[in-house]
């Protein structure tokens, strides 16, 4: 009977660690898979960038006395995945199908497009998820510059509307500002300028 | 009047009631308990007397092995460095590789406290546990990199190894990745792997630290900043 109890305590303690170890790479609520992405063969750029929590968790320590709202704002990020990938003769068509692709899927999933731009060769679209208390989940953009590059990005986290636009006034960031003003409810903005 | 002692058949006096009475043998030999007792004390100094020579023996060798070790790169860095290796051909030469652990940093911090050092070196010296850098050079300047093979085969080999890449980029003849563990989780424990290749020179380094001491030295130089900038814009009739 000790012995049968050592062996439940043993492969539960074991079932536990698996559960744990295979819940580590779950897609968070927010997160975008935009799939891997080759670098290209010839001269062209490739840039990947995935920054953990951990990592944004020390950057805001680091200017927490100094500007506690850019603080807040960064404590409140759970992750920031970055791809800049030059096109090329080769891979312009996969880029560019990809892109639409993740549109597609980012409208089919709920997301609110918030953000269109399409002049000259550029071609941008924002997306976010929102929580129902107001909050960005999420936020995704798919940018294609010209002939040159693809660029896609992916913020996830629970951002309030206000700090997005707070910080993009005081980083003098303009889109960002637009971002968080658009995503803000008209109650809420209200609210805020009777609070002013 | 004199005064003898009454003495036994051996002619030895006899012994108190009781020891007499603990004895096995009343002939005024010594007891088998206390003879029993008396060799296990050379017995232990023996045995360390044993130990300590092994010990000096083997202290040649520990250094030796000490030695050896700062040429040498641990497991996460050397997988990394063959992984770029293998996936450029060619001939790899070794420039330079070294290694140095946390212990010699330990005595290098303990030795710092008897001197006055400005705050920047003292902090980097408080934060570091650990650092090894290896540098080699191909031969021959490869025709075609192919960077997307280079990165799945760094990462597979640093991933079952426990380890994530945060950054990666690859552009002309310039290749960087940048690994940090997987359950990254506090700033005591930090620690990074990086892998340069630019032309036909790699870099391969990695670095453990505790980033509280650099943390808070980079937090007071701020606030510092922020209030001098602070103090510059007041009007000079308010200083």
């Amino acid at each position: 009977m000790k012995h049968m109890k050592h062996w439940m305590i043993g492969t539960v303690t074991l079932c536990a660690a698996a559960t744990l170890a295979l819940g580590a790479d779950e897609t968070l609520p927010g997160q975008v898979d935009f799939g891997t992405f080759s670098a290209p063969k010839g001269d062209g750029e490739f840039v990947e960038v995935n920054v953990p929590t951990g990592l944004i968790t020390l950057a805001a320590r680091l200017v927490e006395k100094e500007q506690p709202e850019v603080a807040k704002l960064l404590s409140s990020i759970k992750l920031v995945r970055v791809n800049v990938i030059g096109m090329d003769a080769e891979n312009r068509d996969v880029l560019q199908k990809r892109a639409q692709k993740v549109r597609e899927d980012l409208a089919g999933k709920g997301w609110e497009r918030i953000v269109t731009a399409q002049e000259k060769d550029q071609d941008v679209s924002v997306y976010l998820k929102m929580t129902d208390k107001v909050a960005v989940q999420g936020l995704a953009a798919v940018v294609i510059e010209g002939k040159e590059h693809a660029m896609f990005a992916n913020v996830v986290g629970d951002i309030k509307p206000e700090q997005l636009a707070m910080l993009g006034d005081k980083l003098h960031i303009d889109p960002l500002k637009q971002i968080g003003n658009t995503a803000q409810k008209p109650e809420n903005k209200a609210k805020d300028k009777a609070e002013e | 009047m004199e005064c003898t002692l009454p003495m036994n058949q051996m002619g030895a006096p006899p012994l108190p009631p009781l020891m007499a009475s603990n004895s096995a043998v009343p002939d005024g030999r010594m007891p088998p308990a206390l003879s029993a007792a008396a060799p296990s004390r050379p017995r232990f100094w023996i045995r360390t007397g044993y130990v300590v020579v092994v010990l000096i023996l083997c202290l040649p060798l520990l250094c030796v092995i000490g030695i050896a070790g700062c040429f040498r790169l641990s497991s996460a860095t050397q997988a990394l460095r063959n992984s770029v290796i293998e996936s450029v051909p060619g001939q790899w030469n070794k420039r330079v590789a070294v290694h140095v652990p946390g212990p010699a940093l330990g005595l290098v911090r303990f030795g710092s406290r008897f001197f006055n050092l400005p705050p920047e070196p003292k902090a980097a010296l408080a934060a570091l546990h650990g650092a090894e850098v290896g540098v080699y050079n191909l031969k021959d300047a490869p025709s075609a990199l192919d960077y997307s093979a280079m990165f799945t085969a760094a990462d597979k080999c640093m991933r079952r190894r426990g380890w994530k890449r945060i950054v990666g980029v690859a552009q002309g003849r310039q290749f960087v990745a940048v690994y940090m563990p997987r359950n990254l989780r506090t700033a005591k424990r930090m620690a990074c792997c990086v892998a340069v290749l630019n032309e036909r020179d790699l870099v391969v380094a990695s670095a453990r630290a505790n980033l509280e001491p650099l943390l808070e030295l980079a937090t007071q130089r701020l606030r510092e900043e922020h209030d001098l900038s602070c103090q510059n814009l007041k009007p000079k009739s308010w200083r």
